[in-house]
């Protein structure tokens, strides 16, 4: 059956939360709203107000309050209304669920999700754009996720859901409705860890996770069609931990990479993933490891400051370009 | 603001400098104009002055390192700024790895960041640089023209028309041969020498790709390793260059490339199966003194092996009677003096002389390149003149069309040049034919080495007045005349004798003759 990204992420909660009683749902507007975007729609009728819970406006609330029932043995879902205000209860999250397990010497875990809508290209300015990834793919104790398909969104929430340890899940916004994909019937899901090659190449590597996925597929198919290149592009899906060996692979099989992510250049993940190839792909590299990823500042609410801001498909043409000529 | 000091364009011709020595050094505060470095290509040296006023952030070409034109050499931190110590807002950096992706010009974010735009063309050098910074596909294609020379680069102290062979590279850059780890594990895995293998990327690059299509080009045979020619010198077989648009291999393999189907111009330097012979071990003496060669010296010795080792020089002489032609310049020297404020010597005669007989045989006047003739409308005539640092030779352009007066202003020209040291690498380049005069004590007669790509040089002999036996009215006689010999070499490779022979026969007629105008 056909699934918009964001159905695929309510059918994963309703399926979760029929599957397992301990699984709740819980953050701004999840309830009587079905939330701000409309992610948790139908949840309130179908599991009642124990299950689906309206908080106030406080971030660290819902996740210190999901770890204390976590630790309790359920199996909150937390969300953040924007991603852009995790940054709330991130003392609730790298403090306190990232350390749980290992305070507690293993004998204690905290199998929490935290929702978080991220990413920009919707006009929504500096508070309603961010892509935070980075500042939790550093955290030990911490998974983090970022689907870039509705496939995969639902097969990873629900991997997040079933995860002994706490999962932040970026969803990307302008994703919600702009990919659609015939989902299989029945349970499925994704594993946290591995990465998905979504298009096999020769010529150059793209390595890219979440909403800049679907601009590095359209710009391999722009310099298939007028270069000749054939570029691969590997999906990233879980940023921690990474899928190294098949990071690794792509860049030996290639030689030349490219990442793209719609985060901010410095300090994303594309320097770790280019420093895991530095130090282990050296040898067969024929190009700099080379970035496209959002300019280093706030993104603005101008849309053509925005579209100068963050990277896109004819960006990402032109790092194609230039890497290959090199 | 940061100021980027580049290899500069000193010549149409020239594609490489060697940063031979650095005036200043990291941290030191430098005025606009105020020499950076020594800069050697094949046909000058100069000083590269400061594009601006700063401090010398980093000096990024090391001494006696040899860099393409456009090859930045230093960083200047323009006294004002500091904006770039902190990498600004939305500026994408340039990766370090690749110099020769072209910068990324206006990427600096809108929102007030300050702009960390370098400048292309520090405004000191655009005087000197006639030709923009090199962009990736120019500079991939003025690659691939220049390499069809490689060994006249190598050789060309005063090359002439060296770089024909490859089309002009004017502005081009050869890539810096660095090559990426997958190119440098490949090559060593395959043993292959990375300087045969023509490179198609940015500035001339090896890529991994041009690796495994030179690897498919040896396993289908279009290609043969080094060594296979059974112990000859690499490459001396023109045929391989050719077929496999890979590069011939030279002294410096490190600087071949070839463009597929562009004739080999590049031969290797290296006597053909001489291996048995090597010079004794040096044992100093006391009082010895030991003078590296200087840049030029070698590009002169190299020329020079390279001259003798590929085209066989044959020498014929000539006994010219000067006798009428000194009495034309003895008649005129003085008005020439004050009117044109030099002395009128034989030399430009001479130069008229050769020029006539050019246009009488213009296969004379030509070039060899690969396996081909070329016969050069334009007489471009080289003068070979004595300098402090060696021999240089200054050319006439286009003397066809010049009176004796017209040659001698040229030569005068020139040789003030030379002296003021203000000599251009296109006044040295793109002779098709050479005249030496050794002058005074040049000795009775010498045969001088083919300048190349040249198939011909005339030298002057000692003028000197003898008794020759002359007929005068039907009865021989004793005379004394002036007398000089003048003497040709060559290149049998593509002159045979009767066109050797009667080239040089005509041009002491004509200089005997001395039918100018004055």
């Amino acid at each position: 059956m056909e699934a918009t990204y964001l159905k695929a992420i309510n059918q994963a909660l309703h399926e979760e939360m029929r599957r397992d009683d301990n699984v709740f749902v819980m953050g701004e507007d999840v309830g009587e709203l079905g939330g701000a975007f409309k992610v948790t729609e139908g949840l309130l009728d179908a599991f009642g107000e124990d299950r689906v819970i309206d908080t106030p406006i406080s971030e660290a609330l819902i996740v210190g309050a999901g770890i204390g029932a976590a630790i309790l043995g359920m199996r909150p879902v937390l969300e953040m209304q924007f991603g852009d205000f995790i940054s709330c209860a991130f003392d609730q999250i790298v403090n306190t669920a990232a350390t749980l397990r290992y305070r507690h010497g293993g004998k204690a875990s905290c199998p929490l999700v935290v929702r978080a809508p991220s990413g920009a290209g919707v006009h929504g300015a500096l508070f309603h754009s961010q892509n935070p990834e980075a500042w939790f793919t550093r955290v030990p104790g911490l998974k983090v996720v970022a689907p870039a398909t509705p496939y995969d969104a639902k097969g990873l929430l629900k991997s997040a859901v079933r995860d002994n340890n706490p999962v932040i899940y970026f969803e990307h916004k302008r994703l919600y409705r702009s990919v659609k994909e015939d989902l299989p019937e029945g349970d499925f899901t994704v594993p946290i860890g591995p990465a998905e090659l979504r298009l096999e190449g020769r010529d150059l590597s793209i390595i890219t996770y979440g909403g800049t996925m679907h601009q590095a597929l359209d710009a391999a198919r722009i310099v298939e069609k007028e270069d000749g290149l054939k570029v691969e592009v590997l999906d990233l899906r879980t940023l921690l931990p990474l899928d190294r060996e098949a990071i690794l692979a792509t860049a030996r099989k290639t030689g030349k990479v490219l990442i793209a992510h719609e985060d901010r250049l410095t300090g994303g993940i594309g320097g770790e993933v280019a420093a895991i190839i530095a130090e282990h792909a050296f040898d067969y590299l024929d190009g700099p490891i080379r970035r496209v990823a959002a300019l280093d500042t706030h993104v603005a609410f101008s849309p053509p400051l925005e579209e100068y801001i963050l990277p896109n498909t004819n960006k990402i043409v032109e790092a194609i370009r230039e890497l290959a000529a090199y | 603001m940061s100021i980027e000091v580049v290899m500069p364009q000193m010549g149409e011709s020239v594609v490489e400098g060697t940063v031979t020595k650095w005036l200043v050094k990291e941290g030191d505060r430098v005025r606009e104009d105020q020499p950076l470095c020594e800069i050697s290509t094949d046909k000058v040296d100069t000083e590269i002055p400061s594009p601006g006023t700063g401090l010398i952030a980093k000096l990024i070409a090391a001494e006696g390192e040899t860099l393409p034109v456009g090859a930045p050499l230093a960083v200047i931190e323009a006294a004002a700024a500091g904006a770039a110590a902190a990498a600004p807002a939305g500026v994408r950096p340039q990766p370090k790895a690749a110099p020769a992706l072209p910068p990324a010009p206006g990427k600096a974010a809108g929102a007030g960041a300050p702009s960390p735009a370098r400048p292309q063309q520090p405004p000191a050098l655009r005087a000197v640089r006639s030709e923009p910074r090199p962009q990736a596909a120019a500079a991939h294609a003025a690659a691939q023209a220049s390499a069809a020379g490689p060994a006249a680069d190598a050789v060309a102290a005063s090359p002439g028309t060296a770089r024909a062979g490859g089309g002009e590279a004017a502005g081009g850059a050869r890539a810096h041969r660095r090559y990426s780890p997958v190119v440098m594990r490949m090559a060593e895995e395959h043993g292959i020498d990375l300087g045969r293998v023509p490179g198609s990327g940015i500035g001339g690059r090896v890529s991994k790709r041009d690796v495994l299509a030179y690897l498919d080009a040896l396993q289908a045979g279009q290609v043969r390793p080094p060594g296979a020619a059974g112990g000859a010198t690499k490459g001396a077989n023109g045929q391989e260059a050719t077929q496999a648009a890979s590069a011939a291999a030279v002294a410096q393999p490190s600087q071949t490339a070839a463009r597929p189907g562009a004739p080999p111009a590049a031969l290797p330097v290296g006597l053909p199966g001489g291996a048995g012979y090597r010079p004794p071990v040096y044992q100093p003496r006391e009082g010895d003194v030991v003078e590296p060669f200087t840049r030029r010296r070698k590009l002169i010795a190299e020329h020079m092996v390279y001259s003798k080792t590929h085209s066989p020089h044959v020498g014929t002489l000539a006994e010219v009677d000067l006798t009428r032609v000194t009495r034309l310049r003895n008649k005129h020297k003085d008005a020439f003096a004050a009117q044109e404020g030099f002395a009128l010597t034989l030399l430009p005669l001479a130069a008229a002389a050769t020029v006539r007989a050019l246009k009488e045989f213009p296969r004379m006047n030509a070039s060899v390149v690969g396996d081909s003739l070329i016969v050069r409308h334009q007489i471009n005539l080289g003068i070979a003149m004595d300098t402090e640092e060696g021999l240089l030779v200054p050319v006439i352009k286009a003397a066809e069309g010049m009176s004796v007066t017209g040659l001698a202003r040229e030569i005068e020209r020139l040789r003030r040049k030379i002296a003021d040291k203000k000599i251009a690498a296109d006044d040295l380049a793109g002779g098709s034919f050479t005249l030496t005069n050794p002058g005074r004590e040049g000795n009775l007669f010498g045969f001088a080495i083919i300048n190349q790509p040249q198939v011909g040089i005339l030298r002057m002999g000692e003028i000197k007045k003898r008794p020759v036996v002359v007929e005068v009215d039907g009865e021989d006689t004793l005379a004394i005349r002036t007398m000089m010999y003048l003497a040709l070499s060559y290149d049998h490779r593509v002159i045979d004798g009767v066109l050797g022979n009667s080239f040089l026969y005509r041009a002491a007629r004509i200089l005997e003759e001395a039918d100018f105008e004055l």
